[in-house]
């Protein structure tokens, strides 16, 4: 199909001021918040399941990709057409449709950020757990497709888990109902396997989460450390205790100094690492508890703890944290973050690794990480304009991710495989694993046209018996 | 009957102790069909190669683990052979410090946890599903088996983070694939675990499974109150979902699920309706909740509170789980019905059970858990009575089903005689997503040899 018939099907579906072309629009579609580069053929901004469905089906018939992309900030090249196509642009289809507490659950659009439904669900004494530190940006729907986690997580589990309805667009256009406010409906969990597949099996326009009460108190603990490797083994001994915070972030030097810079939330300058620790719960204890953990700090070579006695302290504290990878742009004009989780026992082991590996080939990493789940996020800086810095780039953080296996973890704790990682899946997964997952993608998507190229590596003929491309 | 041929290639496997067939697989019928063949495979390898044994005899296969929940899904097509995993027992990796356990999906649930108990300061897997200790961890996977304290620890879905399968590949062989690992947080490539759980073994056999596991509380109570009338007991368990109290459990039970109880709480004349929060935690949190709920309680017009701890707290919730096989063994034909709702709605679909049950002059005994929105009824029918009321019975299922379905929830029977489960659906429909389950199907098992029939929509 000529392109101009292309836009002008599309326009007809999304109206004519919601379809971008130019070659100027289109270059801000080129990328994500990874280093993965690829040019849309064209861009709609769809606010209706029928819509997407109307698309689908339009690039189905013209066998062009399309994929789904909310606000763009992911991190392992989800949200890049690399392979052309159309972008099925879901940044304003961001309503919150329903509020129910009393059956404990939110039904919202695809577009809505993260931030936006605790912002609604706080005056009235709720929250949605999973709150991924992107969260002022990302879209539900993105938080859907990568399974985002947050520093909640430890305690609270991940999207998945707060998950209980979806309403998905498959690649052939049909509209389907997967589970719903209630539990446990009949049938295979088909919302649980579409969480976390990273739009490569359906489009998600509308999703149905659980919501919480919010905890009767929370306890923010700063821990300052004068060694990295002391305070990943304060993560462990807490655990060991029996003690399971809701939260427990580190952040190393390397970003506690950036983030001061940009949003100077306290943090010391010349400490080593931090940790944030946050216990949750009822009121009635919890000082005790907190007077365990100062004590398993100390013991592990704490220099100070301190602890934030008001609410706006504890925001401030988190404004730090949570704007750690928007910092990093002030050291370098580029990262790469690794997204490695291991055992939580092994983490002092990794951090030793993930700075050798640092000096083996000579660029600066910053460490900003969630060190009650063992996902760490090794930060390596540099300047994508140069060509030899970015290949350096690519071998230290393959050989992060090795690091990461070699202790009994996995490659991606919450950014995704995207297209970043598909070489990286092969360290992990053998062919018989893989072909049980293409099984997967075959049945929803047996064109291969929804968001193409990403998550699954692709597989040899001889392999398998059939081929996939 | 078994042929010679195909003992001796079945004993090749498994050895001549790995099977049996004749009467002693009597034992082993599903929904009154008996199997040709039970086998015992003792290793991964050997359910590969049962598998694959089967694609080339062009024989079905009916996984079997612990035994507790096979009547579970719709009459099997055909059974030629079970296959039992309780000889796959092996704790494959017990990790404490990282909170994970790896093990044969074999293994029973009370196994794990004797051992867990022993580990450091004490660990425990949070799943509590009917008949604990003889449910096998791969069992429980297949059927998404669950218990009350999913109010606080979540489902399967939300403790394994690992497993591995043996896939009927469409290359003719039994074949072993992995997914998910042993961490927490693991986004790599699909998240499959999520297909296999309560697939009923229609996609693969698990083999291994990892799950998260977690320290033993400091302290346990459990607060058992009693009312006059059937609304109280709701209002209690709203009220406490609603705070910010963190219990484990909230279950509502009526006066005919009570008379299988413990002596603690033997039900006094005036009592017809309780709710039984559960609390977990640190000491001081425990004491202060119970203090909160014994308020609440007394506020709703409490005719009796019970506070459980140590050993009988145990028991009670123990003997709640056995609910189910407390009625099939006193009364071996009977129904069970699983009502899944919107949480605000549950109070109201038990009460339309309720009153069907005085109406059919049945004792359907309710158990609910009332903080996520799960009806129980359990219905113990003795051969005459079965008879006389089977029209009724379906008729009920059918309307209740009507009513779930428009709040919005679904209702599965869960186990049933053979003859209902002709009349009436177990499932329900499955919905807009079918065309997809049976394209997996297909994917997954092209031959259509495990537990053909017994899932959704006849899969």
């Amino acid at each position: 199909m000529k392109k101009g018939v292309l836009i002008q099907k599309m326009e007809s579906i999304v109206g004519r001021g919601n379809v971008v072309s130019s070659r100027t629009g289109l270059l801000v579609y080129e990328y994500d918040g990874s280093l993965q580069r690829g040019l849309p053929e064209a861009v709609a901004f769809a606010t209706a399941a029928e819509q997407v469905s109307d698309l689908a089906r339009l690039a189905r018939a013209e066998r062009i990709p399309f994929l789904a992309r909310g606000s763009g900030t992911n991190l392992s090249g989800g949200t890049v057409p690399v392979r052309g196509g159309i972008v099925i642009e879901l940044s304003r289809m961001n309503r919150i449709l329903e509020i129910d507490l009393k059956n404990q659950r939110a039904v919202v659009e695809p577009g809505v950020f993260n931030l936006t439904l605790q912002e609604v669900l706080a005056p009235l004494g709720y929250y949605y757990a999973p709150d991924p530190a992107s969260q002022k940006v990302a879209t539900m729907g993105g938080n859907i497709g990568e399974n985002s986690g947050g520093p909640l997580c430890l305690k609270y589990g991940v999207t998945t888990n707060h998950v209980l309805g979806l309403e998905v667009v498959l690649p052939n256009g049909a509209i389907v109902q997967m589970g719903g406010k209630a539990l446990d409906y009949p049938g295979y969990d088909l919302k649980g396997v579409i969480v976390g597949s990273e739009g490569t099996i359906g489009i998600v326009t509308k999703i149905t989460v659980r919501i919480m009460r919010l905890p009767a108190a929370v306890k923010t603990l700063l821990a300052i450390y004068d060694s990295v490797e002391d305070a990943g083994q304060t993560v462990s001994d807490i655990i060991a205790e029996g003690i399971i915070p809701a939260t427990l972030e580190m952040m190393d030097k390397l970003v506690m100094q950036a983030v001061e810079q940009a949003v100077h939330a306290g943090y010391p300058l010349d400490a080593e690492a931090v940790l944030i620790i946050e216990l949750d719960g009822l009121p009635e204890g919890m000082d005790r508890i907190a007077q365990r953990v100062l004590e398993i700090c100390k013991k592990n070579g704490v220099r100070k703890v301190e602890m934030a006695a008001t609410g706006a302290e504890r925001d401030k504290l988190w404004m730090g944290r949570r704007g750690a990878f928007g910092a990093i742009g002030r050291l370098a004009p580029s990262y790469m973050v690794n997204d490695g989780t291991v055992p939580r026992t092994e983490l002092p082991r990794v951090l030793k690794r993930v700075a050798e590996i640092g000096e083996k080939y000579g660029v600066a990493i910053g460490n900003v990480f969630h060190a009650g789940d063992g996902n760490l996020h090794p930060l390596i800086l540099f300047d994508e304009r140069d060509r030899n810095q970015r290949e350096v780039v690519e071998k230290a953080s393959y050989e992060i991710l090795q690091a990461c296996l070699d202790v009994g973890g996995t490659i991606s704790g919450e950014h995704g495989i995207g297209k970043e990682k598909l070489r990286a899946m092969r360290l992990l997964f053998g062919n018989k694993d893989l072909h049980a997952m293409w099984k997967v993608k075959r049945v929803f998507d047996p064109e291969n046209l929804c968001n193409p190229g990403k998550v699954l590596p692709e597989m040899e003929e001889e392999e398998t018996g059939t081929a996939h491309a | 009957m078994l042929d010679h041929r195909l003992k001796k290639k079945i004993t090749d496997i498994v050895g001549e102790t790995g099977l049996r067939d004749g009467e002693r697989a009597n034992g082993y019928a599903v929904d009154g069909q008996v199997p040709a063949a039970v086998i015992f495979p003792t290793t991964p390898d050997e359910v590969e190669k049962v598998v694959t044994l089967a694609l080339e005899e062009g024989l079905t296969i009916i996984p079997w683990g612990g035994g507790t929940q096979m009547g579970l899904g719709a009459p099997p097509r055909h059974v030629d052979l079970v296959v039992c995993l309780g000889r796959l027992e092996q704790i494959l990796d017990q990790d404490a410090e990282n909170m994970s356990l790896t093990a044969q999906a074999g293994i029973r649930l009370g196994v794990i946890q004797e051992k867990l108990r022993n580990v450091g300061q004490g660990f425990f897997l949070p799943l509590d599903p009917p008949c604990a200790e003889e449910v096998t961890l791969g069992g429980a996977v297949a059927a998404n088996a669950s218990g009350a304290g999913r109010l606080r620890y979540g489902t399967l879905r939300d403790l394994v983070l690992g497993v591995e399968v043996v896939i009927p590949e469409e290359t003719g062989k039994g074949t072993r694939a992995v997914a998910g690992g042993k961490t927490v947080k693991n986004v790599s490539g699909y998240d499959m675990s999520k297909l296999y759980i309560g697939s009923l073994g229609t996609l693969g056999i698990v083999v291994a499974i990892t799950c998260k596991i977690l320290p033993l509380p400091e302290d346990r109570a459990t607060v058992v109150a009693g009312f006059s009338g059937e609304d109280a007991p709701w209002a209690c368990a709203q009220a406490v979902r609603e705070s910010q109290l963190t219990p484990s459990s909230i279950e509502v039970y009526d006066r005919e699920t009570a008379s299988l109880f413990l002596e603690a709480v033997k039900p006094s004349a005036e009592e017809v309706s309780w709710v039984a929060v559960r609390l977990e935690g640190i000491s001081e949190a425990v004491a202060h909740q119970i203090a909160e709920i014994e308020a609440l309680a007394r506020s709703q017009g409490v005719a009796h509170i019970g506070i459980l701890r140590g050993s009988d707290e145990v028991e009670y919730w123990q003997q709640m789980g056995r609910l189910g096989v407390a009625v099939g063994t006193e009364k071996p034909l009977s129904i069970g019905l699983k009502v899944s709702v919107p949480l605000s709605l549950a109070s109201e679909i038990s009460k339309t059970i309720g009153e069907r049950g005085a109406r059919m002059n049945l004792p359907f005994r309710r158990l609910s858990h009332a903080g996520s929105g799960i009806v129980y009824t359990h219905v113990p029918l003795s051969e005459d009575i079965y008879v006389e009321k089977e029209e009724a019975l379906a008729h009920m299922v059918k309307t209740v089903r009507e009513q779930a379905e428009d709040m919005g929830g679904s209702v599965i029977v869960e186990y049933a005689p053979p003859a209902f489960k002709k009349k009436v659906d177990v499932w329900g429909e499955a919905g807009s997503v079918f065309p997809v389950m049976k394209g997996l199907k297909r994917e997954f098992d092209p031959k259509g040899i495990l537990n053909p029939g017994r899932f959704v929509g006849g899969i």
